[in-house]
């Protein structure tokens, strides 16, 4: 598919633009990224960092296996990648609080254990063996050895900084102002900056991807979800596995500051904290670890994640202009997915196939089901 | 949630005076700091004020502080000190945390009078203890009468510099030197020479290279500057101090004003990122207002009179007053800020204010 | 500590000469010293000579009073077991317990009390 000559431009310089750059420049291919801001600055940056393929899927499939198969990229790209990304196998523990959710969580450990996948069941006491920080009243818990955490601010500028040293040109505070093309095929990008001859353009604008679909008249329905988090000043050791409950995730990375996460809201691109959502957040985090309830919570902030109907990524070609390809609308899961997604992209631009097919993750899936629905 | 009519924030001389302006005008009025004393940094004001008679020049900051802390009590302000403004939500609520408590309080009209915060200076060994602002060695010397150290290099030649510089002397510390990176002094000369009076060393085109010390500051290491600033290579001297005072500006405190969503413009000449207001001190968000420092650095005397303009709009808007009497109260406040101005320093503060205007 | 010993200012020609005020005893790194009561953390440390009041985590480089009004966190300590309080703003109590803090602090006697 691509030609040693053809013009690669990445349209977005958020965690899936950089590592689409870098994984390009791995294979020796050079790309240019334009990003509006800076590198990472919206949604990359606000996330909380769990690799959790396990705890944050409900069922087995093929999106299922993307992420399995992202999360087992890490450990070696923390090795490969020239910063730290502070990858910690932590494991973690989705702590049951109560006799119906426990049933949920056995439903899960099943489908998870058929699928040849390590979980475990551990009552209150194992539990609370393992993080002794945890409530007394804690049920049990599920346990994932393999869902990690890494933090997502380094890992998008590791990507950035590798793709660069690659040969990759990384334009910021560079808004994409439109689309040319020529008898059905990209030509350039144009920004506010000056145009760029292209031969493949990749959507990779995250929750502004509709606006560049719009560019070649293409309807991407990607939606910005609200997430707040809010972060604890630095504290010794309290606990090493991500943990999840009902109500929040909590992380303590490794300078000591306790993450705790998230909300789920369709407010458009509004990227305020409500205190509400503070205080729901803090109140789940003392919850499931008093000790939390002492210390004092330093930051609050809010992302905006790229949602889709589906809540499944949108990847590979398009109906659109032939050249146009898109990567985008990863929601809750854009760090997880960042590697398999640059990967994947890279082998499909370069090789014409990606070694994990792409097909299920088409725009017009979307564009299928209204018409399914028209009818 | 608690309700009140007006929120100010901050007990300094600009938060006091909106408070008792507010309060005067029948508005319910809580005034918020996050110290536990109010009157920021008035009672460390050792000195004349300058001005005339209705700046209450020829006071000094601190009584001002004890007849504005009087009259807040006189004028029914409810007062809450040592509570933190941690969060400024939609629809003007503020998170406030007091003892390790969080509540929220609503505001119909916020004053934001949050003061501002002392830039510091790089150098090699700046983080020593015993580098500080001038500001902290005054809190340190006025306020808790504790000798910061014994002998101190001063570093900025402005009105701070000046008057912290003499303050040190009248608090027993030796000033060994006071340096300065542009070739001319700052401040005004009646400052300067009260210094050279004492016999203090003022050095222009000269600035600070280095603090040196293992656990405290036990030299400092000056350097000339060319018209460029580019340090002279050779001109290098180490003075035996053990302080470093840094006055070197200051800059507001727009936190509270970047979270209500304001609009700002950067203006060196008023300590940086200022949020952009009208006439009546009103930012680009309705109901919130702005007062002394953080609405641009300038002397308490027009943070004073900034909080009663803020106020008066506030319960103008609020329709405590009708609008010839608000009209009135705000112009004769506005002349006497005009007044104060009346000299180059204040031609400059006025101008770059002007430029804030949100009419533009 | 000799009251004589003190880095206070005694006489002032503005502010006139120091009143007593009552004094407080303040437990600092394990050595017992006196305090005015009501005055903050750090103004009671300075006046007794100490500057250093904590190491930074990272690099254990020594941290003092710096802006001294609770803005800079330069001159956090460990107080009664809790670390990173402000000591410029803190006043003092009697029977206060006071740590040159290292890095994060040690976390040691604050009430972890059930949520």
């Amino acid at each position: 598919m691509e030609k040693s000559s053809d013009r690669i431009v990445i349209a977005g310089g958020g965690i899936i633009g950089c590592a689409i750059a870098y994984y390009l420049g791995l294979k020796g291919v050079k790309s240019t990224v334009i990003e509006r801001r800076d590198v990472g600055c919206e949604a990359s940056s606000a996330a909380a960092g769990g690799l959790w393929p396990q705890a944050e899927s409900s069922r087995p499939g093929m999106f299922m296996d993307l992420c399995l198969a992202g999360n087992a990229m890490f450990e070696e790209l923390s090795r490969q990648l020239e910063l730290d990304i502070e990858f910690r196998p932590s494991g973690l523990l989705h702590v049951v609080e109560d006799e119906q959710y426990r049933e949920e969580a056995e439903k899960l450990m099943e489908w998870q254990l058929d699928s040849g996948l390590k979980v475990d069941w551990l009552d209150a006491s194992e539990t609370l063996k393992l993080e002794p920080s945890l409530s007394e009243d804690v049920m049990g818990s599920l346990y994932f050895p393999d869902d990690n955490h890494l933090n997502p601010l380094s890992l998008t500028r590791a990507f950035a900084v590798g793709a660069k040293k690659l040969g990759a040109e990384i334009s910021t505070g560079t808004s994409v102002t439109g689309i040319k093309t020529v008898s059905g095929r990209v030509s350039s990008l144009v920004t506010d900056r000056g145009e760029i001859g292209a031969d493949i353009i990749i959507n990779a604008a995250g929750c502004w991807a509709g606006q560049v679909g719009a560019m070649v008249d293409m309807e991407v329905p990607v939606e910005p979800v609200r997430g707040q988090i809010i972060l604890s000043e630095p504290l010794p050791p309290l606990f090493k596995r991500c943990i999840v409950t009902r109500d929040v995730y909590i992380i303590q990375k490794p300078r000591g500051n306790v993450v705790v996460g998230s909300t789920r809201e369709f407010v458009g691109y509004d990227k305020s904290v409500t205190p509400e959502a503070i205080h729901l957040l803090h109140r789940g985090a003392v919850k499931a670890i008093p000790r939390l309830k002492s210390v004092s919570f330093i930051r609050a902030w809010a992302g905006l994640r790229p949602y889709t109907p589906d809540e499944i990524p949108i990847m590979g070609a398009s109906d659109g202009p032939e050249g146009f390809l898109l990567a985008t609308g990863h929601f809750r899961n854009g760090i997880l997915l960042s590697a398999i997604t640059g990967k994947l992209m890279s082998e499909l631009i370069t090789d014409g196939k990606a070694s994990i097919p792409l097909e299920g993750y088409r725009l017009s899936r979307f564009l299928r089901g209204a018409e399914v629905e028209r009818k | 949630m608690k309700k009140v009519e007006l929120a100010v924030i901050g007990a300094g001389p600009a938060g006091l005076c909106a408070a008792i302006e507010g309060a005067k005008h029948g508005l319910q009025v809580t005034l918020i700091d996050e110290n536990i004393r109010a009157g920021g940094q008035l009672f460390k004001q050792i000195h004349k004020f300058f001005g005339s008679g209705v700046h209450r020049a020829g006071i000094r900051g601190v009584d001002i502080g004890s007849q504005l802390l009087d009259e807040t009590e006189k004028a029914g302000v409810e007062v809450m000190l040592d509570t933190v403004v941690w969060g400024l939500f939609e629809d003007k609520v503020l998170a406030l945390v007091h003892e390790g408590r969080s509540t929220q309080l609503s505001a119909e009209r916020i004053i934001l009078a949050a003061g501002a915060t002392e830039n510091a200076l790089a150098f090699p060994g700046w983080t020593l203890p015993g580098v500080m602002g001038a500001g902290a060695a005054q809190t340190m010397m006025n306020m808790h009468r504790v000798m910061p150290g014994k002998k101190a290099i001063m570093v900025g030649s402005g009105n701070v510099g000046l008057i912290v510089g003499y303050q040190l002397i009248q608090a027993g510390i030796k000033l060994e030197l006071l340096v300065e990176a542009a070739p001319e002094i700052g401040g005004y000369s009646v400052h300067a020479s009260k210094l050279a009076r004492n016999g203090v060393k003022i050095f222009t085109s000269t600035t600070i290279k280095e603090a040196r010390g293992d656990e405290r500051v036990e030299s400092a290491v000056t350097v000339s500057v060319d018209e460029n600033w580019n340090p002279v290579p050779g001109t290098e001297r180490e003075h035996e101090v053990d302080m470093v005072c840094l006055a070197v500006g200051l800059s507001p405190l727009i936190e509270l004003a970047r979270l209500a969503g304001c609009g700002f413009k950067y203006l060196s000449e008023l300590g940086g990122h200022v949020p952009l207001h009208d006439e009546k001190m009103e930012t680009t968000q309705p109901g919130i207002y702005v007062a002394g420092d953080i609405a641009g650095i300038d002397e308490a005397s027009t943070a004073m009179e900034e909080g009663r303009i803020a106020a008066l709009a506030a319960a103008e808007s609020l329709g405590r007053l009708g609008g010839e009497e608000a009209d009135a109260l705000k112009k004769s406040a506005r002349k006497r800020m005009e007044e104060f101005w009346d000299g180059s320093f204040g031609r400059r503060v006025k101008a770059s204010k002007e430029s804030l205007s949100v009419k533009e | 500590m000799r009251k004589d010993k003190e880095l206070r200012v005694n006489e002032h020609p503005i502010l006139g000469s120091a009143e007593e005020r009552p004094r407080v005893k303040i437990k600092v790194d394990d050595q017992w010293m006196e305090a005015i009561e009501g005055e903050p953390v750090a103004a009671a440390l300075m006046a007794s000579g100490k500057m250093v009041f904590r190491y930074t985590t990272r690099l254990n480089e020594p941290r003092g009073v710096f802006c001294a009004i609770g803005r800079c966190t330069d001159c956090m300590m460990t107080v009664d077991g809790i670390p990173n309080v402000r000591t410029c703003i803190t006043p003092v109590r009697e029977g206060m317990v006071i740590l040159t803090q290292r890095g994060e602090g040690r976390w040691e006697g604050i009430s972890f009390e059930k949520g």
